[in-house]
């Protein structure tokens, strides 16, 4: 295939990378008041991608430029869910108070886009270097955007952000440099076949040790998550929200590729078989126990609704976590089926903070108070997203979890199901908390939603009690996309 | 077949909640008779199945069955036999009395009434899923609209209880979650169908079929709820409304038990066999433990809570012994302390909102004042008691029998019970009713037609099973002592 024809699979990317650079021109351009309207035009540049991301997907799969970019059904999830993310916020991002009246849209905008542009290479990264970059792309963004509103929380919070970024970034350089120098490859599928027969699979494995370590600080997950409470508390609320879905699933669709492209095989069994000596699932295992049960234990603790969110969605990560360390379809495609249910949940329930935000009560556990009276829309939809959160059907948070642990379950990790199930009635108790909040305490305070948001929190809360429901078309899309991982094509 | 009954009364109290949601906020009285209406549906279909229902057969019956999730194998599939079918009945003519008994509450009436529609669907769910799947869905949906049902409409210590009530039961459901993918991935091809895992399942090694038997026994017997479980009842009982109380003690109860015959007896039976000594025993500390404490109440709705405790174990001991009368008279306790415990908590109702307050030391001589209240109450009171004629008598009776067989000593503690539960029963009659009229209480309304209106059914109930209980036992025969037959391996 030419170069040229190779492009039309990055057309999704280009669009919206051209529509952020748009509204970045624009937003120096226009004047102050028309600035509001301008991430629209990344939000259609959302659209269109998406929508010729569809269009391409009947090609897949492809591998591109040389191995560097795979185009396959695993990718295609990953960049349909960041476009939908990058919707969903750019969309808030103009009806947002606290966002539209810094007047500066088109630049929150073209931060965003950009992010998403990143995160969408990344779900596509064939090589450590396309990877390398892209989650750097998604990283720097993160970056600005959490100290978008220049308050001094919000200026802590990115610098904090940087920070632990840049640390984590040298030492997954420093893994990847490893792992190049014992196998001389830095194609992830190549990379399999090599592992098998290198004379120094302790040093690949120290080395895949030390650069999952920097992913585990992007993804937040322990012994590597100190950073983000403070930094989802000290961002703008709309970004905490952004942060807590997109950069995390950009590490999650990097960590299951590099695991199961590079560093695992599987031929005609639903299994990938793991290198002998390479024993990274009991690694991951061990990270998903420690996130789930630290993440869930200290959100039991906090008094803060966005402190609260943030250690809910390290416990989040850690289930995801179990889904690899499963290693088979069904745990892969329950981890890329879980992120879906966990943007739904998760950006809702971000979203009724956020909009109980602005309207001045704060972000303390105090402000929800009520809220089920005082907005009955608003309360009714945070049900829903807190008790898929925990886990309950008929809700797409329980079937996330009924398949990864179900994974777990047909591994033969035991205890790890074990744990898994019982950090679930824990998560019930702060999930539970906010519950008893909203509805068995009352408020006279009257909310009323900034507008736009009663929409997205209902089609939010719609398609999380519909994907608990019909979920058979989006599973077996994600077994789909799983399956090609660790196959040579 | 092909009737889809099932779904249709399963399914229309859902469609009713919706309604219910359309209602505008300020026609209560439309609301109420939205609610009403719809459930009234589910109850003609139930009553309806009954007198279709064949009575010979120990298979499952009007059985629907649809594929649901093809990637993993999970049908929509419902079917009833004599165990479920008397349950399921059981619950549609609760739940319509349940909204009939809470025509008084005013506040979020909206949303009230919608729950307990949900939670109707969720509870004829559980009796009639045969998908295990489709089984976990139902027993969960019914957990969340209790808890609100508890939490925003309950007593005053509501918060503690509701959370209380969810923790527990979500705790013991988990390790069913487990079990459930356990013998999904373990048998070839994989699925969740309850009645091909009833083959299969049954050739675990004895290790195997132990701890799976463990974990389905800590989700069931905290439903129960079994000794040492059973701490949340009394505080979701108590705390509850009295529309709550009726459907946790009438049929929540029971979808512990109705579990542990459905997911422990059949799926299990090796290790059934080994551990009905060990349900038995437990039984027998329900019964008895319940009752004492029971007799130290001085709150009559506590009091109620307790002797649900008690009268659960006599379904325990029964199931245990594994003979005919046993595993018959255990079950039909089911529906028959499910009637008899609802009139008890509705007649709780009664009182406290008249006097809003449930101290039994503060009453007295009720009997003069309330001459109607008293009779209906002493129906239930010695039904509750195991009086000859009414129809706790006939259970508790085939299940002393029953286990009498098998299990002595056991026997003999647990008809102890029997005599603690005459004691705190009549006690209670007399510091209510008996004596000289408290001066407070000298105005006090006699019971209204509404609240009869609740109660004459379930005495109706009670008085015909208590003479003529063959219908039931007919109703539960077979598919019991297939089931009994199936544990002890013919």
């Amino acid at each position: 295939m030419t170069i040229l024809s190779q492009i039309r699979f990055l057309i999704p990317e280009i669009i919206v990378s051209a529509g952020a650079l748009t509204a970045l021109v624009a937003n120096a351009l226009l004047e102050s008041k028309e600035r509001i309207q301008t991430p629209y035009v990344v939000l259609v540049s959302f659209a269109t991608a998406l929508l010729t991301l569809v269009i391409l997907a009947a090609d897949a799969p492809q591998k591109l430029l040389w191995g560097t970019y795979m185009f396959d059904a695993y990718a295609v999830y990953f960049k349909g869910f960041f476009l939908v993310l990058g919707t969903v916020i750019a969309l808030l991002a103009v009806h947002t108070p606290s966002i539209s009246s810094l007047q500066s849209g088109g630049e929150f905008a073209s931060l965003l886009g950009f992010s998403i542009v990143g995160a969408m290479v990344a779900a596509s990264a064939g090589d450590f270097i396309t990877m390398v970059v892209a989650v750097e792309t998604v990283s720097m963004l993160g970056y600005v955007l959490a100290g978008f509103t220049r308050t001094r929380l919000s200026r802590e919070a990115a610098v904090k952000y940087v920070l632990y970024g840049a640390f984590s970034t040298a030492i997954s350089l420093f893994g990847i440099s490893m792992i190049f120098w014992a196998t001389g490859q830095l194609e992830f599928k190549q990379l399999s076949a090599v592992v098998q027969i290198s004379p120094y699979k302790q040093f690949v494995f120290a080395g895949l040790i030390i650069f999952l370590t920097g992913l585990f600080f992007k993804a937040a997950a322990v012994p590597f998550h100190m950073w983000s409470p403070d930094v989802y508390q000290g961002s703008p609320t709309l970004v905490t929200a952004y942060f807590s879905v997109g950069p995390k699933a950009a590490a999650f669709a990097v960590i299951g590729r590099v695991l199961l492209d590079g560093f695992a095989r599987r031929t005609m069994s639903v299994d990938w078989i793991v290198p002998p000596g390479i024993d990274w699932p009991i690694v991951i295992a061990v990270i998903s126990a420690l996130t789930m049960t630290v993440g869930n234990l200290s959100a039991l603790l906090q008094k803060d609704l966005k402190r609260m969110l943030a250690y809910s969605s390290i416990a989040h990560a850690g289930y995801m976590l179990a889904g690899f360390a499963a290693k088979n379809v069904i745990g892969t495609s329950g981890v890329l089926y879980y992120l879906g249910a966990y943007l739904l949940m998760n950006l809702g329930a971000f979203f009724v903070v956020l909009a109980v935000e602005e309207t001045g009560k704060g972000t303390h556990l105090d402000s929800i108070r009520g809220l089920g009276w005082t907005s009955p829309l608003a309360g009714a939809t945070m049900a829903i997203f807190l008790l898929s959160l925990t886990g309950i059907p008929p809700f797409a948070g329980f079937v996330g979890k009924l398949v990864v642990f179900g994974a777990v379950v047909k591994s033969k990790l035991y205890w790890l199901a074990v744990l898994g199930v019982l950090n679930s009635v824990i998560s019930l108790g702060y999930y539970g908390l906010m519950l008893k909040k909203i509805y068995l305490e009352r408020s006279d305070e009257q909310v009323i939603l900034p507008r736009v948001y009663s929409p997205v929190l209902v089609a939010l809360a719609a398609l999380t009690v519909f994907l608990g429901i019909c979920f058979n078309p989006l599973i077996e899309y994600t077994a789909h996309g799983a399956k090609l991982l660790g196959v040579l094509f | 077949m092909g009737s889809h009954l099932l779904s249709w009364m399963t399914f229309l109290p859902l469609a009713g909640a919706v309604l219910v949601l359309l209602v505008p906020r300020s026609r209560k009285e439309l609301m109420k008779w939205v609610a009403l209406i719809s459930t009234l549906p589910s109850l003609g279909i139930s009553v309806y199945l009954l007198t279709q229902f064949n009575f010979s057969s120990s298979s499952f019956q009007f059985v629907e069955k649809g594929l649901w999730i093809p990637a993993f194998n999970i049908h929509y599939y419902m079917g009833v036999d004599g165990l479920s079918m008397p349950m399921v009945f059981l619950t549609t003519l609760l739940v319509t009395i349940c909204i009939i008994a809470s025509w008084r509450i005013d506040t979020g009436l909206k949303g009230y009434l919608a729950l307990f529609l949900m939670l109707e669907t969720g509870m004829l769910g559980v009796f009639e899923a045969l998908d295990f799947f489709l089984f976990y869905v139902f027993w969960e949906v019914g957990l969340f609209p209790m808890y609100f049902i508890i939490g925003i409409w309950g007593g005053p210590r509501k918060e503690y209880a509701a959370i209380k009530f969810f923790l527990y039961t979500l705790f013991g459901s988990v390790f069913m979650l487990l079990s459930m993918l356990y013998m999904y991935f373990t048998t070839n091809p994989h699925t969740f169908d309850l009645t091909v895992l009833m083959q299969s399942a049954a050739g675990y090694p004895l290790r195997i079929q132990m701890i799976l038997f463990a974990a389905f026994y800590i989700a069931f017997s905290i439903k129960v709820p079994v000794f040492p479980f059973h701490t949340w009842l009394p505080d979701a009982h108590v705390e509850a409304p009295t529309a709550g109380s009726v459907i946790l003690a009438g049929i929540l109860l029971k979808m512990g038990t109705y579990g542990l015959l459905r997911f422990n007896y059949q799926l299990l039976p090796d290790a059934t066999r080994a551990a009905a000594y060990f349900l038995a025993v437990m039984g027998t500390i329900n019964i008895v433990y319940g009752a004492l404490v029971a007799m130290a109440q001085t709150d009559f709705k506590k009091l109620v809570a307790y002797s649900s405790i008690s009268h659960m174990g006599y379904v325990l001991l029964g199931i245990a012994s594994l003979t005919d009368q046993g595993i018959i008279g255990g079950t039909m306790q089911m529906f028959n302390h499910g009637v008899i415990t609802a009139m008890l908590f509705l007649i709780v109702g009664v009182i406290y909102d008249r006097v809003h307050h449930r101290d039994l030391n503060r009453f007295g001589g009720l009997a003069s004042a309330m001459p109607l209240y008293a009779g209906i109450t002493s129906i239930a009171f010695f039904a509750g008691m195991g009086l000859p004629g009414l129809n706790g008598f006939i259970s508790e009776a085939l299940t002393f029998l029953g286990a009498f067989k098998i299990y002595k000593i056991l026997t003999i503690i647990s008809a102890t019970g029997v005599v603690l539960t005459a004691g705190y029963m009549l006690w209670t009659m007399e510091r209510v009713f008996l004596g000289p009229l408290n001066e407070a209480y000298k105005g006090i309304k006699e019971i209204s037609a509404r609240e009869m209106l609740c109660l004459v059914p379930l005495a109706v109930i009670v008085v015909f099973l208590g003479i003529y209980p063959t219908p039931l036992i007919d109703l539960m025969k077979a598919t019991l002592i297939a089931i009994k037959g199936g544990v002890l391996g013919f």
